[in-house]
């Protein structure tokens, strides 16, 4: 401070210092209040916007309001359609309730969207009670609907066809291929199969108009006799549906089919493929081949030479014994079909219904005194003949 | 590496097919195995239960089963189902009285579930007996049609007794299988 100042000087520089001071409260309140002027400003603009953007449904009492509303007005309808349901079994009405049910389906899906458009301002609680009450009310919609009418069940529709024919032609035309036959072929011998199927067929004569069948079937009493010379070697020979007959194959031939015998005797020459026996009651079959299938029979008896061992399946009461049969030029036939030689095989049946050690009940050995002797049709004829 | 990709691999390296020899009884199962085999045909018995035979063909292993087909053993199919790859059904085409039961029984085991994806091969046999019936008819009889689209199959007329199409079988049912099981990574 310096010693020699003046005191008027002292005091005017004072009253400057107060001047500039009060100044700059002035400045400072001017300041003070066009900050509070603008703040007012803003926040009434801020105000009025906020005012203009909110959605007067975007309060939470709102929805609430709205949803319970819109939810009752659902279940009041569908009860009341649900009791016209019960009530009422009537086609029509049961068709104009579907279409009702299907517009209150929609008013559930409005409901729905309300939730999810809305979710952005719910409460979590809020939301998740209103989601499980939509689902709820949806589901027993559509029941109602399933009930009245049941949904369509899902199913592959056919393609095109003419795709369809277009892959179907390629595998025909493969199959030709592979086995060299025109279609014609086919058609021709498809006839001939049906023609075979007709009776009428036993007669030697219509054997041979008719090339694909070989054999003798829906004859009763009668005595039988094919040779040689009628019997086609390597051709299937098949007896069916017969009764009290006698039959005589005096020849090879390559396989024997025979179904539905009753008191029926069977003398065969060697079979040199298989023979398959089924549907046979009370009869006797003298039979030489490489293999032989018994199916179905009862109380018969078999006469075989076999190279492998005949099996019996269904059966009861067959009995086996040693082939024995006889006719002009049978050795030669035998060998040929390589069935010269006894197998003894003839007892080593195995019955597919019987798979224990011990020895099955269904067949048996035919006791050696109550075989017949060797017969022929010439020994038979001499007897009975014409 | 899914399982699938893992038993590929273990099956290419070893090359092996199981193949499942079905039909009716009498139809010629066993006799076509000893046939492309080289054995002796001339006394086969009746299958009582079943026969399994191991051979090379080109490059690859067959595991042939050649179950049974009198109507006792039909029930028991279904144990051999399992991981065949493909199926021979053998048809006894001279046996005309038959062919129903024989459409029942291979449309049977066309619904199985496990036999799918197995290829199938169909032996019109005994083609050397005049009068049997040709492929094409046997495959009109059968129904097998119906598989279009829906099972690799394919019907060859043979003989085991001659060995004619027997080879031609073969082949189409291996090269099927291959081009499945061991081309396809």
């Amino acid at each position: 401070m310096d010693p020699n100042q003046n005191p008027s000087q002292a005091y005017k520089k004072r009253h400057f210092r107060a001047a500039t001071l009060e100044k700059k409260r002035a400045v400072m309140e001017e300041r003070l209040q066009s900050h509070y002027d603008s703040y007012l400003r803003d926040s009434t603009i801020r105000k009025s916007q906020t005012a203009a953007i909110a959605d007067p449904r975007e309060s939470l009492d709102a929805f609430l309001a709205v949803f319970s509303q819109r939810r009752e007005e659902i279940c009041v309808c569908f009860a009341e359609k649900k009791a016209a349901l019960l009530s009422s079994p009537n086609v029509e009405d049961v068709a104009s309730l579907k279409v009702e049910l299907e517009s209150l389906l929609l008013e559930v899906g409005k409901l729905q969207k309300l939730v999810a458009d809305s979710s952005f301002y719910l409460p979590t609680y809020t939301m998740q009670s209103a989601q499980a009450t939509v689902t709820k009310l949806k589901e027993e919609v559509e029941t109602a609907m399933s009930d009245l009418l049941p949904k369509r069940k899902f199913s592959f529709r056919g393609k095109s066809t003419t795709t369809k024919t277009a892959s179907f032609q390629g595998i025909q035309d493969e199959q030709n291929a592979v086995v060299n036959n025109s279609f014609q072929g086919i058609q021709d011998k498809q006839d001939a199969v049906v023609n075979n199927s007709s009776p009428g067929n036993q007669d030697k004569q219509d054997d041979a108009v008719n090339p694909s069948f070989q054999g003798i079937q829906d004859m009763q009493d009668a005595v039988l006799v094919r040779d040689a010379k009628d019997l086609e070697e390597d051709r299937e020979f098949r007896l069916s549906n017969l009764s009290n007959c006698r039959v005589y194959l005096q020849g090879k031939f390559t396989t024997l089919y025979v179904n539905k015998l009753r008191n029926c005797h069977v003398y065969a020459g060697p079979v040199t493929g298989s023979v398959l026996i089924e549907e046979v009651q009370g009869s006797l079959f003298m039979l030489a081949s490489h293999q032989i299938r018994i199916h179905s029979t009862t109380a018969t008896d078999f006469y075989l030479r076999v190279r492998s061992r005949p099996i019996v399946e269904y059966t009861k009461g067959v009995r086996f014994a040693p082939y024995a049969f006889h006719y002009s030029g049978i050795e030669k036939d035998l060998q040929a079909a390589n069935l010269m030689e006894e197998t003894g095989l003839w007892e080593s049946v195995d019955d597919f219904r019987w798979l224990r050690a011990v020895q099955s009940p269904n067949w048996s050995v035919l006791p050696s005194d109550q075989r017949i002797s060797m017969e022929g049709p010439s020994q038979f004829e001499a007897e009975n003949g014409p | 590496m899914g399982l699938l990709t893992i038993i590929k691999k273990v099956k290419k390296k070893e090359k092996e097919m199981r193949i499942l020899m079905v039909g009716l009884d009498n139809a010629g199962k066993t006799t076509i195995v000893k046939r492309i085999n080289g054995e002796d045909t001339s006394s086969i018995s009746p299958t009582l239960g079943f026969n399994i035979k191991t051979m090379q063909y080109n490059s690859f292993r067959l595991n042939i089963w050649d179950v049974g087909g009198q109507k006792t053993l039909r029930s028991y199919w279904r144990n051999y189902y399992e991981q065949t790859d493909g199926m021979v059904w053998v048809v006894d085409s001279s046996d005309l009285r038959r062919l129903n039961d024989c459409r029942h029984e291979l449309h049977g085991l066309l619904k199985q579930e496990k036999l799918a994806g197995a290829s199938l091969l169909i032996f019109a046999n005994k083609q050397d007996i005049k009068g049997a019936m040709t492929p094409q008819e046997i495959a009109r009889v059968l129904n097998l049609e119906v598989m279009d689209g829906s099972r690799h199959w394919q019907i060859i007329g043979c003989s085991a007794v001659t060995g004619e199409g027997l080879l031609a079988g073969f082949d189409w049912l291996v090269s099927d299988i291959g081009s499945r099981i061991y081309m396809l990574e």
